[in-house]
């Protein structure tokens, strides 16, 4: 896949939280963000999303421009799989309503065809026993996964995971990251935006480091944690890998 | 307090409210001077006007439900006149008595638009009051719905439309229909005061028997309780939905 980013800005008010960012990412499959908090990441991955509109700049997808149009974005963004870092399943739905949602009422696919799909996932996520429960009545690691499988029934073109496991307990975290390495294994592209160093550095071809707004670096998972080359990535590093 | 200081004090409640009761009803009873035999003569006036009662507050439930629904979407349009249209609906109404909105809405905006029909102005004045308040309940159920939830429906590609029958109005149901049953309640009541326009319903039925036997007391004893007969089962109604939907959350 192929990110391109030009001059890409967006405020919150007088907050410049992207600031004028350029850059081109090129990842076979997995791209993560990592960088300090408040630096842009979920940001600039909700724009990659269609979630928000930039305020200036562009940004394409293997060439091809990211509308700016409601209606069009719609579309864009119905073909793209998102996971949110928690609640972001529909509480009155059960599990399996929650994965066929997406395909029944935006991707026109018949119930029993939706059925089956949702089906399928389920199993493969070691889920299918919770398919009839509501996410109230399921733990933060299942309630994860059922998110994930919502965003891949649709055979997305590209997966967006926001701080997936920052909810997370170290088990339950265990659990939707072997999901993760498991769709990567599979040939799902993502981006992924995370605090779990160790898994960023197993887990992606290509690294990007935004701070303070802007994309400090980026190069291959071998290079940035072996060798980071801005004295900003190197502290974040020190930092973050002391303990 | 311990288990048994509750029965305890649920007990002498009982008792003293009892009593209390008692020496209402044979107050009432003792110095009263009962003239039920020509009360009893215009049941068939009670009964109609009753009736009445009860198909003018289900129309004006209905019709103040679309209102109230209306307004409550106007008020997230994306057009800045609807939503103040709409704001603008909502506090005139509640800041007003109905008593003077009933005369205003019949003697002058109904006479010049020409609606003749009493009993389909009443029901429709009723029902515009009604909806501001309803379409309050229902804007605090649409807003109750999390933004984390219109985020997962933007970024499944769900449509406005969509997004409300899939995603909003499933979850704002259960904030809505506790209240809901409750304004039940209030348009039977207040449709009371649909008699100043004269419409034969129930309390005006009472009053033309009142005066025409003069037996007050006897006349407006069972008005109370034909309303009661009809707001309890919605009271006990709106009390069980509520406790249903604390216990669903």
């Amino acid at each position: 896949m192929k990110l391109e980013f030009h001059s890409l800005t967006k405020c919150y008010g007088s907050h410049t939280v992207l600031d004028g960012i350029t850059a081109q990412l090129n990842f076979p499959r997995a791209l993560v963000l990592v960088g300090p908090s408040g630096g842009g990441k979920s940001t600039l991955l909700r724009l990659v999303g269609g979630l928000e509109l930039t305020d200036e700049g562009t940004i394409r997808l293997d060439g091809e421009l990211v509308p700016t149009h409601e209606k069009s974005l719609r579309l864009y963004r119905s073909g793209i799989g998102t996971v949110f870092q928690s609640w972001n399943l529909f509480p009155h739905l059960s599990a399996m309503a929650n994965i066929m949602l997406p395909l029944t009422a935006v991707h026109r696919v018949p119930e029993n065809e939706a059925r089956k799909r949702a089906l399928e996932l389920l199993e493969r996520f070691h889920l299918a026993d919770h398919a009839h429960k509501r996410p109230a009545e399921l733990s933060g690691g299942q309630r994860q996964r059922i998110a994930i499988a919502r965003a891949v029934v649709i055979r997305p073109r590209l997966l967006l995971f926001d701080e997936p496991t920052s909810a997370l307990d170290p088990e339950m975290t265990a659990e939707v990251l072997e999901v993760i390495a498991d769709l990567k294994a599979e040939g799902r592209a993502f981006i992924l935006v995370t605090h779990a160093m160790n898994f960023a550095r197993v887990v992606a071809d290509e690294v990007a480091f935004l701070a303070q707004g802007r994309i400090a670096e980026h190069g291959s998972a071998k290079d940035f944690f072996s060798t980071p080359r801005t004295p900003e990535a190197t502290r974040f590093l020190e930092r973050v890998l002391k303990y | 307090m311990t288990a048994r200081h509750r029965t305890l004090n649920s007990v002498i409640s009982f008792i003293l409210g009892g009593v209390l009761f008692a020496g209402i009803c044979y107050a009432v009873l003792r110095l009263a001077t009962w003239q039920w035999d020509g009360v009893w003569e215009y049941r068939t006036v009670f009964w109609k006007g009753w009736i009445t009662t009860i198909w003018i507050s289900a129309a004006a439930l209905l019709l103040s439900v679309i209102f109230g629904l209306t307004c409550a979407l106007a008020r997230r349009a994306p057009y800045p006149a609807v939503r103040w249209l709409a704001a603008g609906y909502v506090e005139l109404i509640r800041g007003t008595p109905l008593l003077v909105q009933l005369l205003i809405l019949f003697y002058v905006v109904a006479d010049a638009t020409g609606l003749q029909n009493r009993y389909a102005a009443g029901v429709i004045i009723l029902s515009i009051f009604s909806g501001a308040y309803i379409a309050e309940m229902m804007r605090g159920g649409i807003e109750s719905v999390g933004k984390s939830h219109l985020d997962s429906a933007r970024a499944i590609g769900l449509t406005r439309g969509q997004t409300y029958r899939y995603v909003i109005f499933p979850q704002a149901i259960r904030h809505i229909l506790p209240p809901l049953a409750g304004q039940a309640a209030s348009i039977i009541k207040d449709s009371s005061l649909l008699s100043i326009l004269g419409i034969a319903e129930f309390t005006l039925a009472a009053q033309q028997v009142n005066s025409a036997t003069y037996s007050t007391l006897e006349s407006y004893l069972p008005l109370a309780v034909g309303y009661l007969a009809l707001t309890l089962p919605v009271s006990l109604l709106a009390r069980k939905l509520e406790g249903r939907f604390r216990y669903e959350t």
